[in-house]
């Protein structure tokens, strides 16, 4: 159950027919997890988060008229909600701290006046995972989103676009401000072990 | 754009390549090629992408998924005086 419901699907879900909505259960409730735990949230939130996106979706197949896909659907849900707890904005401010940082590693030519430093191999290790998530915790909610449906759950920029509710400029400018924050984190830890 | 560090760096880290005309992807291939520095800093974007899948791949327990999709499933099909 991944694309668009069939109108018998729809009437089962709407009914909470068990054998339905165990079905979109089963399609979807391990992505939403790993979703909210990509947001930061403990077992104990994320379970709950995904429990109330759940709910939410049931309460509104009204609203969902096969426009979309159930995941991006859910996806959309879910993000709403994380996004209202933290009681955080999700529209990107226009100017971060980052933008500033990022272009003072260049001269006036556009080459690296600091170029960037740190592992030369692909050294892909439990600690660069750690590592990492650390570095996720300095990114705003709506980056830390952006970049977990773009890197983990491969979404393309049009559905993270319709589950964020941003434009596709706005995301750019989201996608670019998380991974130069999280290259510049992660540079400043490998620094700070070696 | 050749050799414009900053304008290669802040289109990869804005996605802006991911479907990129051939001229442009060879353009890059070619500025990558003699900038050890983007060079550099495109494979520790790939890393950052690595990372955090490593990341999550580990973040749910497959042990604790199954009973946890039968309590949602349970409670969201309990008994509803509106159906």
């Amino acid at each position: 159950m991944t694309g668009p419901l069939t109108k018998s699907e729809l009437r089962e879900l709407k009914r909470r027919n068990r054998e339905a909505v165990a079905n979109v259960v089963e399609a979807h409730a391990g992505d939403l997890l790993r979703a909210s735990f990509g947001m930061g949230l403990k077992e104990v939130d994320a379970e709950e988060l995904v429990s109330e996106t759940f709910a939410t979706f049931l309460d509104v197949l009204d609203r969902f008229e096969g426009r979309s896909s159930v995941r991006t659907f859910l996806f959309g849900i879910l993000y709403r909600k994380a996004l209202e707890r933290g009681r955080k904005r999700s529209r990107e401010l226009a100017t971060d701290p980052i933008d500033q940082v990022f272009e003072s590693r260049f001269n006036v030519f556009g080459r690296w006046s600091k170029p960037p430093q740190g592992p030369e191999e692909e050294v892909l290790s439990q600690e660069t995972a750690r590592l990492i998530g650390e570095c996720l915790d300095g990114l705003t909610p709506s980056q830390r989103a952006a970049f977990h449906l773009k890197e983990v759950e491969h979404e393309s920029s049009a559905s993270i676009c319709n589950i964020l509710g941003v434009s596709d400029t706005n995301l750019r400018v989201i996608l670019f401000r998380s991974r130069i924050k999280l290259r510049e984190c992660l540079e400043k830890k490998w620094r700070e072990r070696n | 754009m050749l050799f414009n560090c900053q304008k290669y760096s802040t289109g990869a880290s804005r996605g802006e390549f991911e479907e990129a005309s051939g001229w442009t992807r060879f353009i890059n291939r070619v500025h990558l090629a003699v900038c050890r520095h983007c060079a550099l800093f495109t494979r520790q974007m790939r890393m950052l992408g690595d990372a955090v899948r490593r990341l999550a791949g580990v973040s749910v327990d497959e042990a604790k998924l199954a009973p946890f999709k039968e309590r949602l499933v349970a409670r969201l099909t309990e008994d509803d005086p509106r159906r």
